[in-house]
């Protein structure tokens, strides 16, 4: 059960502990979330591993998300101690030089994770050691998830029966994306 | 042919094996690249293929309820699951609270899935090993399972039912007595397939202490379910968060592991199969006595 307590046990914990490297401290009943530098990632993981009263023994799962702003990219990890049954989520801002540390020597999962957001966002983990495409097309170009990315795409994989083979072309629509934002008809003041 | 017995003169190398984008054994695209000893896999490099279906790329351009429909296809034989997770993660941004009713239903739902998705998961690894019978016998139960979705949702698999709030559609008349014959027959279901894989030989000999994973190497690696629990380690998000699932309204046991291996995950999958049939007559019976309850009112009143 995620209580309150426990979270609040967490959260003083923390600010014993790491009261000068915290960027920003939220929690409540479901989520417990902390903001930190990515110069700070590494060391803070490690701990969060070791350290007999966090136990965060498991990294479930890891995501990035393009914001539109200054700060651009955020990198949200998501752990779980299976002790003390906290879930945490650690969200690093990703520097303008869009290269980060890996954390594969402390959590070995988040090898294909990692590699999933170098694919889609282009995020540069240092010291991964395998950091290939992972979901895309081999030889693919671009990062498909950014804001900027359209959602159809530049290039579109054909068979040509002059070659003989399947064979990537550029994009060609019968239609233009369409935004659907009609006002609703229940609105009172499309009528008035 | 000369016989060479210097040995020393050759350079013995690895043997790099393509085991292909289509293979009959790796359900899907799946591309290995496996680097052999002999008959000893030592490395394998795994191009899992085009699985990304872009799916938060679509959502960009739609809104939360236009998104539902998504999610069951993420993952088709867990439907439900996974459009109770998205429905949770909007409750849990919104702050909204569902009613016990729909809760409920909830964990009907998501219980028949978890059925599904287990007779899935065990016959077609019997499949693979060798074993054709339950294969066909667990279709036919998951047939029957699907009835239960056609009947709510009108679509057998992708149902978009679960939404965000609560529930697309009511339960239809006579719902709940269907799903109790249901499950009057199906443990003996479960028996029919434990019968024929239990004590098989070839099965024994091809799950038993093979691919075992300590605890330490699952945590790290970000297990979860069957295959954590297989490890050891009683980690069950139906027992953890009971309070936000409304699973503590029900008595369910969570079985673990010892060893670590197939056969361990295998057993596993088999109870809590049976452990679902339970919460599922529980909350049948929970439905009916309301309705009951609702049909009497009427009456008085």
């Amino acid at each position: 059960m995620l209580n309150n307590s426990l979270n609040l046990r967490t959260y003083t914990l923390f600010l014993k502990i790491f009261s000068k490297k915290l960027e920003l401290f939220y929690f409540d009943d479901n989520i417990i979330l902390i903001d930190l530098n990515s110069k700070n990632l590494q060391i803070i993981s490690f701990l969060l591993k070791n350290l007999s009263f966090f136990k965060y023994d498991s990294l479930i799962n890891l995501f990035c998300v393009d914001t539109m702003n200054i700060n651009r990219y955020f990198i949200l990890y998501n752990l779980i101690s299976t002790k003390f049954n906290t879930r945490l989520f650690l969200r690093v801002k990703v520097p303008s030089t869009m290269v980060i540390n890996s954390l594969i020597n402390i959590y070995p999962g988040v090898n294909w994770l990692e590699r999933e957001v170098w694919d889609f966002f282009g995020i540069f983990f240092y010291s991964h050691g395998d950091l290939r495409r992972i979901l895309t097309d081999y030889g693919f170009e671009g990062f498909p998830l950014r804001k900027n990315f359209p959602l159809t795409g530049f290039f579109e994989v054909i068979y040509d029966t002059d070659v003989k083979s399947v064979i990537y072309t550029f994009l060609e629509t019968t239609q233009e994306l369409r935004f659907y934002n009609f006002t609703t008809p229940w609105d009172r003041s499309f009528f008035f | 042919m000369k016989m060479c017995r210097d040995f020393k003169s050759f350079k013995v190398k690895n043997f790099l094996l393509n085991f292909g984008p289509q293979h009959p054994a790796a359900h899907g695209v799946l591309r290995l690249i496996l680097e052999l000893d002999g008959e000893l896999v030592i490395k394998t490099e795994a191009h899992i293929g085009l699985l990304h279906r872009g799916t938060e790329k679509l959502i960009e351009y739609k809104n939360t309820l236009q998104a539902l429909p998504y999610f069951d296809r993420l993952d088709y034989v867990s439907m439900m699951v996974q459009e109770y997770a998205f429905s949770i993660a909007v409750e849990n941004l919104l702050g909204y609270k569902v009613n016990t009713y729909d809760i409920v239903l909830r964990i009907v739902f998501i219980e028949i899935t978890r059925i599904l998705n287990h007779l899935l998961a065990i016959t077609t690894h019997a499949l693979d090993v060798g074993a054709m019978t339950p294969f066909l016998w667990a279709f036919e139960e998951r047939e029957k399972l699907m009835f239960f979705y056609e009947r709510i949702s009108g679509a057998r698999l992708h149902a978009a039912l679960i939404r965000p709030g609560g529930f697309t559609r009511s339960v239809p008349y006579g719902f709940f007595e269907e799903l109790k014959t249901f499950l009057y027959q199906f443990p003996s279901r479960i028996d029919e397939i434990e019968d024929l894989l239990n004590k098989n030989r070839i099965w024994y000999q091809r799950l038993n202490k093979i691919g075992i994973v300590n605890i330490k190497d699952a945590l790290s690696y970000g297990f979860t379910g069957v295959m954590l629990r297989g490890s050891g380690l009683g980690w069950d998000l139906r027992i953890v968060e009971d309070v936000k699932n409304g699973y503590d309204l029900f008595n369910l046991n969570v079985p673990v592991g010892t060893v670590g291996d197939c056969y361990d995950r295998y057993l596993i999958r088999l109870y809590e199969m049976r452990t679902s049939c339970l919460i599922l007559n529980d909350a049948c019976s929970f439905f009916l006595i309301i309705l009951f309850l609702l049909l009497n009112c009427m009456i008085i009143n």
